[in-house]
């Protein structure tokens, strides 16, 4: 089983334990199923009719390397990792992490600053702004108040968490 | 070559291009599980395949739509990953079926008449 894992590197963590994890399962129902006949089972034979671990893995792997057309519904998602440069990685990577700080960072100013970090809506709610120095208009009022600390830490929160599934798809197209 | 050399090449061709449409057919009416699934191809020479062509078909289906998979425990058994038709397998194995008895159909009806000979009416499912 180690023989064929370390074979299965082109797949995806998960969709090479799945693969691991299925023949593991055949060999004990076949080794199972013969002792409950009162059998011995040929254990060299059995893991012979699946073949050379690399020829068998290769089977697993064959859609990866030669391009073979992807389960419908990840089209999207495979031309964009075709294409992907490690400029490309790090800059989604700097750009979502960096908004994920901002709002963390907004989050410790309100603890901080209370009554100057703060949502402020003026002219009858027409306009909003999130503003580090105080109201921003004559007579706005905050909208928020120490509500805009939870709501920042899991806007900062989401963020970062989306960021890490973009990066991790993204990952996989990088050379 | 010999003959049994080439009678067994034939035989590879013909399983590789039956297979796909014998484990769609399969799966037609339950849910079955590797093993079984195996077991029930071995019962005649045609579809007598072994484990290392068996799995990664399945896998190559399950990619292209065709089966879901999942992991069912019965009991106190060890999990066990059933494979079931989707309904494009279902559409697939029906389309398969169809065009299989036509090419039997098709050549029963060449192998009745010898080139040369009177043309052979085209094959029809009712023959």
């Amino acid at each position: 089983m180690d023989a064929l894992a370390s074979h299965l590197g082109k797949l995806d963590k998960a969709e090479a334990e799945e693969v691991v994890r299925e023949i593991e399962s055949h060999i004990h129902d076949v080794i199972d199923q013969a002792e409950a006949r009162g059998d011995v089972v040929d254990v060299v034979a059995l893991l012979a009719g699946f073949g050379p671990p690399p020829a068998l893995a290769a089977q697993y792997v064959a859609h990866v390397q030669t391009g073979a057309p992807p389960p419908s519904g990840f089209r999207v998602i495979q031309r964009v990792t075709r294409t992907v440069t490690r400029g490309l990685y790090y800059s989604m990577g700097a750009f979502g992490y960096s908004i994920a700080i901002g709002f963390l960072l907004l989050a410790l100013a309100k603890l901080m600053y209370p009554s100057l970090v703060g949502a402020w809506t003026a002219n009858g709610g027409d306009s909003v702004a999130v503003t580090w120095s105080g109201s921003p208009y004559p007579h706005a009022r905050e909208l928020l108040g120490y509500w805009l600390l939870p709501i920042a830490l899991l806007a900062a929160a989401w963020c970062a968490e989306l960021t890490r599934r973009v990066l991790r798809v993204l990952r996989r197209g990088l050379a | 070559m010999s003959e049994d050399a080439l009678h067994e090449k034939w035989q590879i061709q013909l399983r590789k291009g039956a297979l796909e449409l014998v484990i769609l057919a399969a799966l037609r009416e339950r849910p079955v599980y590797g093993l079984a699934l195996l077991r029930h191809l071995q019962r005649f020479a045609t579809t007598d395949i072994a484990e290392g062509t068996l799995y990664p078909l399945l896998d190559r289906l399950k990619r292209e739509g065709l089966l879901t998979a999942s992991w069912v425990q019965e009991g106190e058994n060890r999990p066990r990953k059933y494979y079931r038709l989707t309904a494009s397998g279902e559409q697939k194995r029906v389309a398969l079926e169809q065009a299989w008895r036509q090419s039997v159909a098709d050549i029963d009806a060449l192998l009745a008449a010898p080139a040369g000979s009177e043309p052979p009416r085209k094959g029809t499912d009712n023959d």
